[in-house]
């Protein structure tokens, strides 16, 4: 028998060496959030003290009248979230005929690709605050935020999935003596249509999420109520709100999926 | 012989990667002539095909539709020349999530502005042309079902009723009967016959059977890599020629048989 073994220690020192610098990366990352186990066993309690002042006690009941201006800041959050999903996706629809390999030419493509990754590197809260500093405090800088996400991420996705359609209809159109823009409109679009609709209700669905914390930057909706009454300690309409969001969210959110479920 | 309508000289294609796909053919088709081309998979037939509407475009030679030269011509004069070319393919190529009739009027596209395309505002002209053409082919009680809906050769059908509705003066027809079963495709290719005489359409077809080619065809082309090793009448090929064309004795599986 002269079987080397030699590959098979190779394989095993790498797998160590993989194993010892995740070790090392995980050790160095947990020192940098002061993450350690005394720390969590003594603030423990501190978190359950925290959630029992959001519930209401002893002169201290659901501060109901909040609930008109709650109301009003959920309604606000939803419009924020309907219309930025909405707008963007609309935008976003042109975009697989510059940023789709298929449809775009090769210079195109590249370019509308970089435009759409870098739209989409710039996280949603950052631009919130940005936006909250330029166009001031309210929901115009949280439904441009959000409007900016769902263009960017409707976009990517729907030129993804007209990358993959059926070539052969828009074939058939090109040998009939169509334009580019009409194979596009007539044998391309219509195979992604479905798609579409989904990404749009997906972005919806992330919106909705975000337009709830929005408030936190300023940017509007139900967070705002959220920041003001964490810092008055109003703990019992803090209580309140998060439990109306969750709730409110919770019930868009999976009668969204449902939708998009029947649309696949 | 009449006005030749599609003149290859000296055309010869070879792709990107290097392959020669046809090399020096020289061809003359004439108005109404029924051909098919033979050959086994890969011997430039759907390359052939593809020449005449510039879906593939030669790198050398001259090919002229209808006394345009199809190389070099603009993207205009290109969409004119390919108004009037009608194609059908082997998969049938509709967009299966629109309507039937939606399906057949994209062959009134290069007549339409683009606006009006992005508008759905097709005249009424081309909607009756539409129609008329779904009449034809014995399917106008679809015209409002989805074209993913129907079966193969009902999808074969509205692609014909497309391509007539380009009110063309030449047909392509790429392996056309290839994903049917053969009552199915001997019907389809008795539709063509039947449509090519009474419309006087000069039609190409790619057929992998060599006695569907006999039967139908007037006229039989054959090519082996990328040659033109036959060109004559379907009536009285021999043993020798078909020999040529698949450079091997005629198999069972080169034979589609007749309908049972």
């Amino acid at each position: 028998m002269n079987a080397p073994p030699a590959p098979n220690n190779r394989g095993a020192f790498k797998g160590w060496l993989v194993a010892a610098i995740v070790a090392g990366v995980l050790y160095w990352s947990a020192l940098g959030t002061h993450f350690s186990g005394p720390e969590l066993s003594k603030n423990l309690p501190a978190i359950g003290e925290f959630f029992r002042k959001l519930f209401p006690s002893e002169g201290k009941p659901w501060p109901t009248e909040a609930l008109p201006e709650i109301t009003k800041r959920l309604i606000e959050t939803f419009r924020i979230a309907i219309a930025a999903s909405l707008f963007g996706a609309l935008l976003a629809l042109p975009l697989p005929l510059i940023a789709a390999r298929n449809l775009a030419g090769k210079a195109l493509y590249t370019f509308g690709r970089a435009v759409l990754n870098l739209i989409r590197s710039v996280p949603d809260l950052v631009l919130a605050t940005l936006l909250a500093a330029s166009f001031g405090i309210g929901p115009l800088a949280g439904f441009l935020a959000l409007l900016v996400f769902s263009f960017g991420v409707v976009g990517k996705l729907l030129c993804d999935s007209v990358e993959t359609i059926d070539p052969g209809p828009r074939e058939a159109v090109a040998a009939a003596g169509g334009t580019r823009l009409q194979q596009a409109f007539c044998a391309v679009f219509p195979q992604v249509g479905p798609d579409y609709l989904a990404y749009t209700l997906y972005s919806f669905e992330i919106n909705i999420r975000a337009a709830s914390v929005l408030g936190v930057v300023g940017a509007g909706g139900i967070g705002m109520v959220l920041q003001s009454s964490l810092s008055l300690l109003q703990y019992t309409q803090v209580g309140l709100v998060i439990l109306i969001t969750f709730a409110v969210v919770f019930l868009i959110d999976s009668f969204s999926t449902w939708v998009r479920g029947k649309l696949v | 012989m009449p006005e030749p309508l599609v003149v290859f000289k000296d055309v010869g294609v070879t792709y990107p990667n290097g392959h020669q796909a046809l090399k020096n053919l020289s061809l003359a088709f004439a108005p109404g002539e029924f051909v098919a081309i033979v050959g086994l998979s890969g011997a430039g037939k759907s390359t052939l095909i593809r020449c005449i509407n510039r879906l593939v475009t030669p790198t050398t030679g001259s090919l002229s539709v209808n006394g345009v030269e199809l190389i070099g011509l603009d993207d205009a004069g290109l969409r004119r020349v390919r108004s009037r070319v009608g194609m059908i393919f082997q998969n049938y190529n509709l967009v299966r999530r629109k309507s039937v009739l939606k399906n057949v009027l994209d062959g009134r596209l290069a007549h339409l502005p683009t606006w009006k395309t992005l508008l759905g505002l097709y005249p009424k002209e081309d909607i009756a042309l539409a129609r008329a053409s779904l009449a034809r082919v014995g399917i106008s009680e679809k015209e409002g079902v989805r074209a993913d809906q129907l079966s193969g050769g009902q999808q074969q059908r509205v692609a014909i009723a497309r391509a007539l509705s380009q009110q063309p003066m030449i047909l392509l027809a790429d392996e056309p009967v290839a994903s049917l079963d053969p009552p199915t495709a001997h019907q389809v290719m008795r539709d063509l016959r039947d449509l090519a005489r009474e419309e006087n359409l000069l039609t190409l077809i790619n057929l992998h059977f060599i006695d569907m080619a006999q039967e139908y065809a007037d006229r039989v082309i054959g090519l082996r890599a990328g040659e033109l090793v036959y060109d004559g009448p379907a009536k009285g090929m021999e043993e020798a020629d078909f020999e040529r064309i698949y450079n091997r004795k005629i198999r069972p599986d080169d034979l589609r048989g007749a309908v049972e």
